[in-house]
């Protein structure tokens, strides 16, 4: 199965809620934000090399730590010389031997945004609670309609007070999961420790279990 | 009337409810010759209807194309698509080769349209209707004139992106690896530090006097009022050790004279 998660927004924290999601799915999670990549990374070819050619997908895969990662390079020239084109085969390559795929998207509605939506077979859209924040969200939604991925839930992201659950869930047509405001969930990607792992018990991490548990349900349609 | 010599140039071709009516031109060199074609696909059905033009002149069809990729429904071998009811579709395409004096494609009317169930959006299809996403090439300038973005912490963010050009590291201490840069430019880690930090400023004063509306935006984006506070004090306080430390190192940069000349004699 390959989920994309996405959010029109840049700074939701979309790549947090893949890698965690990533952890809480056994999934590998592709950094696929080709511009902007900021998963955790390290020697060894990356996607960047993969969408150029260089490499084949699954010499990029890294396991070893808590969440199996093909990350992406940092380099503007990278970002440039990647074929879009060959992201959907290089996404099916690792589904095909991992089994699972979590694809974090970049922000935006290009081509970037559009090609992991079009290969995904569903998405989560991550969104901050905020009212200017959902027409990002909902534009988000209607690429993800044209592209067939189908909308599993909506993550609000960093929740401290009542999140609007029941107003996100009816503009955007499915559940909303509201994701509480929690230091070590905005550390994730420094530390690469999912939450799910270091306090299984904990709000953040029952919220992310519950969404996984959504995740999962998916599949077996 | 046509002289005998002269080759046809335009003419009509028919399956059923479509038709076509084509007509060529020779463009280029004589030993390079490019025969332009263009279409006229008339459905006089009440319904839409499924039509398949291929190419039968000897040479290799250039397509329409949209950043690079072939417009939908055309192939190397030619087109296939639908036509509206008692509609008219124009199309076109170059062949590289010169024109000959016969019909230049061949007409297949394959049925209604609603029968066709066309694929999923492919990579292809993606690229060409959501647009290039990439880098643009100019963006490395340091002004930053050359992105679209409206948003400035985007613009900024998408300065480090430019100004980011190391290999990943796993080690945080990357004292032994900055490269060495030009003189008086800033060593690309730095500049993206700095450009950061910058953002950061940016925002903050943009509160300064900002609606409700802009204030709550720029907010979301630093992990609201307490966030952007603790980062700022942050901030200024390695402001405060960066400037204490270049300010020493650059005395000692400045002082240091090495025997460089007695060094190359020994070598």
């Amino acid at each position: 199965m390959i989920l994309a998660v996405t959010g029109g927004k840049g700074g939701v924290g979309k790549s947090t809620v893949a890698y965690t999601l990533g952890a809480a799915l056994s999934a590998v999670v592709v950094d696929a934000d080709l511009g902007m990549a900021d998963l955790p990374t390290g020697p060894g070819p990356d996607l960047h090399d993969v969408l150029a050619g260089r490499a084949a997908p699954l010499e990029a895969v890294r396991g070893g730590g808590p969440v199996a990662l093909l990350p992406c390079g940092r380099s503007l020239a990278g970002a440039r010389a990647a074929d879009l084109t060959v992201l959907s085969e290089a996404v099916r390559a690792v589904e095909a031997e991992f089994g699972r795929v979590v694809v974090d998207c970049p922000a935006g509605l290009r081509a970037d945004a559009g090609v992991p939506l079009a290969v995904a077979d569903a998405c989560v859209i991550v969104a901050a609670p905020q009212a200017f924040a959902l027409a990002d969200a909902l534009r988000t939604r209607e690429l993800a309609r044209e592209l067939d991925a189908g909308l599993v839930a909506v993550a609000l992201n960093r929740i401290v007070d009542e999140a609007p659950v029941a107003a996100v869930s009816r503009a955007l047509g499915a559940p909303a999961v509201s994701i509480p405001a929690d230091p070590r969930v905005g550390a994730t990607v420094e530390t690469g420790q999912p939450v799910t792992r270091t306090d299984p018990e904990g709000a953040a991490a029952v919220a992310f279990s519950g969404l996984a548990e959504r995740v999962r349900a998916c599949e077996k349609q | 009337m046509r002289a005998e010599h002269e080759p046809q140039t335009d003419g009509r071709v028919r399956d059923g409810v479509v038709s076509c009516a084509w007509r060529t031109s020779t463009v280029g060199h004589a030993d390079a010759p490019v025969t332009l074609v263009a279409l006229r696909v008339r459905n006089d059905a009440t319904v839409a209807q499924r039509v398949r033009i291929r190419n039968r002149l000897d040479g290799p069809l250039a397509s329409p194309r949209r950043r690079g990729v072939r417009e939908p429904g055309w192939t190397e071998r030619g087109f296939a698509g639908d036509v509206a009811a008692e509609a008219t579709l124009a199309l076109g395409y170059a062949c590289i080769t010169a024109s000959e004096s016969r019909p230049p494609v061949s007409l297949a009317a394959l049925g209604p349209a609603d029968a066709f169930d066309d694929e999923r959006a492919t990579p292809a299809s993606v690229v060409r209707t959501l647009g290039d996403s990439r880098p643009p090439a100019a963006v490395s300038d340091a002004s930053g004139a050359a992105t679209d973005s409206t948003d400035s912490t985007a613009l900024a963010e998408s300065r480090i992106a430019a100004e980011t050009v190391v290999k990943p590291r796993e080690t945080a201490d990357d004292s032994a690896g900055l490269p060495v840069t030009p003189s008086g430019s800033l060593p690309p880690p730095v500049g993206a530090w700095l450009n950061g930090l910058e953002a950061r400023l940016d925002a903050a004063e943009r509160l300064d006097g900002a609606s409700v509306a802009a204030a709550t935006a720029t907010l979301s984006v630093h992990d609201g009022i307490d966030g952007l506070a603790a980062t700022l004090d942050s901030d200024a306080a390695a402001l405060r050790a960066i400037a204490a430390r270049v300010e020493e190192l650059r005395s000692r940069v400045e002082a240091t004279d090495p025997p460089l000349d007695a060094l190359r004699r020994l070598a």
